[in-house]
């Protein structure tokens, strides 16, 4: 299985990947190009769309946490959304997943960003 | 009976890991002992092994050569798993993922194999380094 990539900019300072396909060894180097070419530092979340994504190794992850350790540095997110089957369990077997942002639909996941703003909005509001 | 594959030590011969698998576990055979998850487990246990071997036991060469056989016994699934690098044992070292650690550094394949597999065993002989996964069959 081949790995496609679509990556189109989500709301301001983020952006959206969706994967296709298998991440393996043989096709991380691929997302960790097209992270290194997309991903910038003005970039503050990212949104990993799952729907489409078949399998995950060990490697695939490496690239994943390796984003996530970027974004949290500059205090950004990594979001995933519609884990299938196998990457699901590959993610709960890591135990990680509990420190990653997981949806199971992007209804939820708009639920969450928008409280998310409504708490950066009520923030600036106390501090006029 | 059993059923295997050769491989060169390329990462882009994954694909014909998941085909093997998923063609190979579909024969009667293996009726009864396998579930749509288990073809799962043991192509993510196939890939981190393989990925181990190529990355490790060759450096990266590809002109090595690894070989898959299924081999199905009553209620379990074998995957062995054979190569021609200098001696290896991938489960020497205990998989233990501490708290804290730094997942973008790697160091979760041993892990994975483990968690998706029931049995883990290896052996060095006639220059050959064997790993063989075993899967039980799901209980009903």
């Amino acid at each position: 299985m081949a790995l496609e990539l679509e990556i189109t900019p989500s709301k301001q300072h983020s952006k959206r990947i969706s994967l296709s396909g298998a991440l393996d060894s043989n096709t991380a180097p691929d997302l960790q190009h097209a992270i290194d070419a997309s991903i910038d530092m003005e970039i503050r979340t990212v949104i990993l769309e799952m729907q489409e994504l078949k399998f995950i190794s060990s490697a695939g992850l490496r690239v994943i946490f390796k984003l996530k350790k970027e974004l949290t540095g500059r205090d950004g997110q990594l979001l995933m959304v519609h884990l299938q089957p196998q990457v699901r369990k590959v993610f709960e077997v890591i135990t990680a997943v509990s420190n990653m942002h997981v949806f199971a639909s992007l209804e939820e996941l708009d639920e969450y960003l928008a409280s998310i703003q409504k708490q950066v909005t009520d923030d600036n509001n106390s501090l006029q | 009976m059993s059923i295997s594959i050769s491989l060169k030590t390329r990462y882009d011969e994954c694909d014909r890991i998941y085909e093997f698998l998923e063609k190979s576990l579909s024969h009667p055979m293996f009726a009864g002992i396998v579930s749509d998850e288990s073809v799962d487990d043991l192509k993510t246990a196939a890939e981190e092994i393989f990925t181990n071997i190529v990355m490790h036991g060759y450096g990266g060469n590809p002109d090595g050569t690894v070989r898959m056989e299924l081999q199905a016994d009553g209620s379990t699934v074998s995957l062995v798993i054979s190569d021609s690098a200098p001696p290896y044992n991938p489960f020497a070292k205990l998989a233990v993922i501490k708290p804290g650690a730094d997942l973008s550094q790697g160091g979760m394949g041993l892990t994975l194999i483990q968690s998706m597999t029931d049995e883990q065993h290896y052996s060095y002989e006639n220059a050959l380094n064997t790993v063989r996964l075993v899967k039980h069959a799901e209980k009903r």
